[in-house]
């Protein structure tokens, strides 16, 4: 990769330009040309087509550098808004790809850059699959300044530190880890940085390549960090003391640490009263529990448990499952391969199209099934309230896990019956209070228990009580507010 | 892998104690204080909480005269290398033997209540996963996980609230018919179900504020006291002592008893709440007999050794073949753990004879 | 090397997995037995199955088996028979009902149900009713008639019903189980007959020593009931109110809805020979009354009292009929061996039974009466 040599600037502005555009063979989008001083000094600029304000460049630029003279640059007296003194070729190379506009003088033994960058890029808009109804309706967008400038605008205090590093051999990103400075922790600071600066990857195309290199548990599919698309998701993640993550291009931000319940928490629970709040969020778990339970326990009282069926339903069910030539693990199987097929089809295409074929899908299939005695009309309820129910938690990370969770419990229960889904619900529990989520433990506050921190878990305390950070993140001021210990 | 920071505080050894004590031994307990005693088996049990307090006590106070070691390093201080080791290697022995019975108990139960025609070698490997899993992760996860006793113990006591109106005081009196005699005699066998506190022994160097140990123990001793005082007096009361003899699991059997408005019978439910419990309970020794045998032979912490040592325990677990031959083993193991418990006690007083290692505060 | 172990121990572990659910019993092919019937014909147990049908090619009846099976003894024995002619699998766990005559009763019944307190499939939890007549024919009877529901709901129905109202006693097997091994309390069971309408519930049969030994009818049914303070709520009806302050009245009735029973027992001894003294304290509700009387204070009183005259004499007479068929429903028995150990201990309690005298205090309290005076 070493093509650019990494040699100075030197007075003799041709052998720079040679030098420059050695390293810039074949990359017709950077723009190099020259101009001459008002004493004919040859100044020779650079600049990324389309990355720069072509404006300003040539209302201001232009109209200003061509009334000074060479001896101006030696007093540096140039005007302010000129900045960065390079001294070899990477730093030139790198300051243009960055979106500056490079120039070098003829007789200096440096280049200096002008950063007006600006480029198409992305409203600022909501996103599509976090959307809410009270709170504000922004969204993170690709490029990293933006993403900061959106924080900065909502945390106006000099305690927001951002600490970037370069990751991605060919891509060169930078990441930024952002945090309130006073509250976050010191030692997670470090030992973030120090996973991250330790990525060794070609690019990092979306925050998940980090969320996954970057993980202590490899294997588990449990989602360890948060992924957001919201500023205020992530602003109240950073007054918690919480990291966020920031990849420049892609606009999903990463939060760390986090923990089991920050994943069924939503921003409309704290705009609302807090019994309001509590029942949604209740709701939310409640459908977890189901999400995950219903399928298989259906499984294991039809094949083995035969007793467990309620006397009023006892001949329905008999009825229903007596047409079904499958036995139920097949059935249900078969069930979840028909909803994961319209889930996947219906995201690739067009949403006039998706519609149909969710309509389709849904009603057609579903009635046909039971027709044909595919599927027993009763099974076909629970799955469809199970398939409703796992896309409650808002985070969709979430979601495709407790699907899969469900799958793997539905094959044991089909092999032990009951015992199986013992089996399960304790290896997953088991696997549930070893995992931690940047070395803090992932269960909090069910187990480790701390009182303290179940106010903002499955109920949501009313605001008197929220005046105490949680410990997730070991905030160095526990108290929110005035007198700020 | 133990980590450095394995350490737990003493309120999470209270569910440590509490999720060792509470395994197997209830289930079986009612009827066998209702064969010794009658129907005054539960002031056997309040004489054993009292004798295992008192057990306990002893217990950390000799761990406190040595700082910070566990129960095999004291035997090695305590009695010379030759003789220590002997009982370090009783202690492990001991370990695993508990480990194999409680894990035969439990596959026993699974093949009684719901699947009667699997392999049993089959389902031991499969039921052992979840407390492997555990122990490779030190002793952090084990508590984390243990908690679900208190779930245990909160259901229990809801069921007992449910099946109330069936309860005929009548059937606990006269209070102390069987005599002094047969009450002390069955306290024999309301002890070992107690048994589980001195795993505190092997893992007292992991416990951060040992201060407060002796009285977070006493704690948890007291709410299994208080637990196994209900369970056998309301089975007492739900069946009268003729019939509690009978039964094999009488709380199995006092969920039965119940009618639930739709679903008509929960005892599925339960005895499928009791699994983890009992997993729990295995998984205590084994994590117990695990780290003894690292720390007497000084090993590094390695997956192969608890795999080795789990394939030891469902070998062992299979010896048995019926009823009776676990019943046997049963005997074996409580009077092993009854000679643990006077060991610990004669070791305190020897303690202050052959006073070398003991650390003056 | 290590990944090539953990690859062969997966297939293993995989391959034994998969290769067969030896416990597996799905639902379709299983035919729940629901309601069980059992009687004597010719020294030969008779016992007929009723196993709802839910073939939808087949929608009209169900499958009702009689088997006959000579001198066995055991119930699993008579489900094993069953499987042989059944076209499903037979499995007894969710068991609503179990019917048997009264000659089976006479019998003794102790070891039968031994087979539900064994395994955790089955369900102990089924009403054990007594059949006065053939229930075999009852069973057939029942399937003639085109308007009722299906047979095992149509009886579950009843007997559910009238245990709400406190006619029939609610004994399922376990606590026919309790009974049978505790001394000093007997239990009593349900009796029904059939009727042209279907079934009739007659009242509750008496056991003694695990075998039957009389019958009441319901309204005493419900006395003993609440005597053993299990009266939750019931009706009761009397007449011949006779009282010469209202001279004009014919002899009317009234009617009172019980709430609430509540009944202390008392044991005095005199020549070692228990006096058993019941205190019945009863709160009603008028219900109606037949005559046109207003209510006030003193016809209050007088209706209370001659309500609590008549059940204190409907009392002492079932008792006595208890201690004549030396049945022992209310637990006399169980509460002196818990009260008077020692006295319990040095007699017999079946002879010492037959003598114990006793008295009964009723206390009637009319709450309120409505809305009309």
């Amino acid at each position: 990769m070493d093509i650019i040599k990494d040699t100075e600037i030197v007075s003799d502005i041709d052998l720079n330009i040679k030098n420059i555009d050695y390293a810039f063979i074949d990359c017709p989008d950077i723009i190099k040309n020259s101009l001459y001083l008002k004493d004919n000094t040859k100044v020779y600029y650079m600049y990324v087509d389309n990355l720069i304000d072509t404006e300003i460049l040539y209302r201001n630029f232009f109209s200003s550098i061509i009334l000074l003279e060479h001896k101006d640059f030696a007093n540096n007296s140039y005007p302010v808004y000129y900045s960065d003194k390079m001294k070899n070729i990477n730093s030139i190379v790198t300051a243009v790809l960055n979106g500056n506009v490079v120039f070098i003088v003829n007789g200096f033994e440096y280049a200096l850059s002008l950063p007006i960058t600006k480029f198409d890029k992305r409203e600022i808009r909501e996103p599509d699959v976090e959307k809410n109804l009270r709170g504000s309706h922004e969204g993170f967008i690709e490029p990293l300044s933006v993403n900061k400038s959106i924080l900065r605008r909502k945390i106006k205090n000099s305690n927001l530190k951002f600490k970037t590093c370069k990751v991605g051999t060919i891509t060169n990103q930078e990441i930024s880890i952002v945090y309130i400075n006073g509250i976050a922790n010191n030692d997670l600071l470090n030992k973030l940085y120090n996973k991250i600066s330790a990525v060794n990857f070609d690019g990092i195309i979306g925050s998940g390549y980090i969320q996954q290199i970057i993980s202590d548990f490899k294997y588990s599919f449990f989602p360890l960090y948060q992924a957001t698309e919201r500023p205020d998701i992530a602003v109240a993640a950073l007054m918690e003391g919480q990291f966020v993550i920031i990849v420049d291009g892609t606009p999903v931000v990463l939060i760390a640490p986090v923990s089991f319940s920050a994943f069924f928490q939503a921003v409309d629970d704290y705009n609302t009263h807090w019994i309001l709040g509590s029942f949604t969020r209740m709701t939310r778990y409640f459908g977890a529990f189901l999400a995950i339970y219903l399928s298989p326990i259906y499984i294991a009282m039809a094949s083995f448990h035969y007793y467990m069926v309620p006397l009023d339903l006892l001949i329905p069910f008999a009825e229903s499952r007596a047409r079904v030539p499958f036995p139920p693990i097949m059935e249900a199987l078969i069930m979840e391969a028909i909803i994961e097929f319209l889930r996947e089809s219906a995201i690739r295409l067009p949403s006039y199209i998706g519609i149909t074929v969710g309509v389709t899908g849904g009603i057609i299939l579903g009635q046909a099934t039971v027709q044909a005695g595919i599927v027993s009309n009763i099974f076909l309820i629970f799955v469809g309230v199970t398939a409703l129910a796992s896309y409650v938690a808002p985070s969709h990370d979430m979601g495709i896990a407790i699907k899969f969770i469900r799958i793997i419990f539905m094959l044991f229960s089909s092999f032990f019956g009951i015992i199986g889904i013992v089996f399960c619900s304790t290896f997953l529990l088991a696997h549930l209070v070893t995992i931690e989520s940047l070395g803090q433990p992932y269960f909090q506050p069910f187990s480790p228990f701390k009182f303290n921190d179940l106010k903002d878990s499955v109920i949501r305390a009313p605001f008197k009580y929220l005046k105490k950070r949680p410990s997730i993140a070991k905030p160095l001021k526990i108290n929110r507010g005035k007198n700020n210990e | 892998m133990n980590n450095p920071k394995d350490n737990i505080n003493s309120t999470q050894m209270i569910v440590f104690i509490l999720s060792s004590q509470i395994g197997v031994g209830i289930l079986t307990l009612p009827a066998k204080l209702a064969e010794k005693a009658g129907h005054d088996g539960w002031l056997s049990v309040i004489i054993s909480t009292s004798i295992c307090s008192i057990i306990i006590t002893i217990m950390i106070l000799l761990l406190k005269r040595y700082r910070d070691k566990s129960i095999i390093q004291i035997n090695n201080i305590l009695y010379g290398k030759y003789l220590g080791t002997f009982f370090n290697l009783y202690f492990i022995f001991y370990f695993i033997i508990t480990t194999a019975v409680i894990f035969r108990s439990l596959v026993d139960i699974i093949q009684i209540t719901a699947l009667n025609f699997t392999p049993a070698l089959l389902l031991s490997f499969v039921i052992i996963i979840p407390s492997t899993y555990l122990c490779i992760y030190g002793l952090q996860p084990i508590c984390r996980y243990s908690m679900l006793i208190y779930l245990v113990i909160t259901v229990t006591l809801l069921f007992f609230l449910l099946v109330a109106n069936n309860f005929k005081i009548t059937f606990l009196m006269p209070l102390g018919e069987s005599g002094l005699f047969k009450i002390i005699n069955s306290v024999k066998s309301s002890v070992i179900s107690f048994i589980g506190f001195e795993l505190v022994s092997v893992i007292y160097p992991y416990i951060s504020d040992k201060e407060k140990i002796l009285k977070k123990s006493l704690i948890a001793n007291f709410i299994t006291g208080l637990f196994y005082t209900s369970i056998v007096l309301a089975t007492t009361a739900l069946f009268g002592e003729n019939i509690l003899k009978r039964l094999v699991y009488p709380l199995f059997s006092l969920s039965r008893t119940y009618n639930a408005p739709i679903f008509e019978r929960l005892d599925l439910f339960y005895v499928a709440l009791w699994f983890p419990a009992m997993i729990g309970s295995t998984k205590m020794y084994l994590y117990a007999s695990n780290l003894a045998i690292r720390d007497l032979f000084k090993l590094q912490p390695k997956k192969i050794y608890i795999f080795l040592n789990v394939i030891l325990i469902i070998l062992l677990s299979r010896i048995p073949t019926n009823f009776f031959d676990v019943n046997k083993y049963s005997n074996f193991l409580s009077i092993m753990s009854i000679s643990i418990m006077l060991f610990i006690v004669f070791s305190y007083f020897f303690s202050f004879i052959n006073k070398r290692g003991v650390n003056k505060h | 090397m290590k990944r090539r172990i953990s690859l062969i121990l997966t297939l293993i572990i995989t391959a034994t997995t998969f290769t067969g659910c030896w416990d597996n019993k799905y639902f379709e092919d299983i035919g729940f037995i629901l309601t069980s019937a059992v009687e004597y014909k010719d020294n030969n147990l008779v016992i007929t199955f009723v196993l709802p049908s839910i073939d939808s090619q087949n929608n009209s009846s169900d499958e009702v088996e009689i088997l006959t099976i000579n001198d066995s003894k055991m119930s699993r024995d008579s489900r094993e028979k069953s499987r042989l002619v059944s076209q499903k699998l037979t499995e007894s766990g969710k068991i609503q009902q179990f019917l048997m005559s009264e000659e089976f009763a006479e019998k003794g019944i102790g070891n039968f149900f031994q087979l539900f307190e064994r395994d955790l499939s089955n369900s102990t939890q089924a009403y054990l009713v007594v059949v006065e007549g053939s229930p075999n024919g009852l069973i057939n009877y029942l399937y003639t008639l085109p308007s009722k529901p299906r047979v095992s709901f149509y009886i579950n129905q009843i007997i559910n019903n009238n245990i709400m109202e406190c006619y029939i006693p609610e004994t399922r097997i376990f606590n026919v189980g309790i009974c049978k091994f505790s001394e000093g309390i007997d239990f009593i069971l349900p009796t029904v007959k059939q009727d042209k309408n279907g079934l009739i519930v007659t009242g509750s049969a008496l056991f003694s020593n695990n075998s039957m030994v009389g019958k009441i009818d319901t309204i005493e049914t419900s006395l003993l009931l609440g005597m053993m303070n299990k009266l939750k709520t019931s009706q009761y009806i009397s007449s011949q109110i006779k009282d010469d302050t209202y001279p004009n009245q014919p002899n009317h009735g009234i009617a009172i809805k019980i709430k609430k029973c509540k009944s202390k027992i008392d044991i005095d001894f005199k020549d070692d020979i228990p006096i058993v003294t019941i205190n019945l304290k009863i709160d009603s509700i008028l219900d109606e009354n037949s005559s046109n009387i207003p209510m006030d204070k003193n016809y209050q009183k007088t209706i209370q009292d001659h309500i609590s005259k008549e059940i204190k004499n409907e009392c002492i007479k079932i008792l006595n009929y208890t201690k004549d068929v030396n049945s022992d429903p209310i637990g006399i028995g169980n509460l002196i061996r818990a009260n008077y150990n020692e006295y319990w201990k040095k007699v017999t309690w079946k002879e010492t039974y037959k003598k114990i005298s006793f008295n009964v205090n009723v206390n009637v309290n009319i709450n309120n009466f409505g809305l009309f005076k």
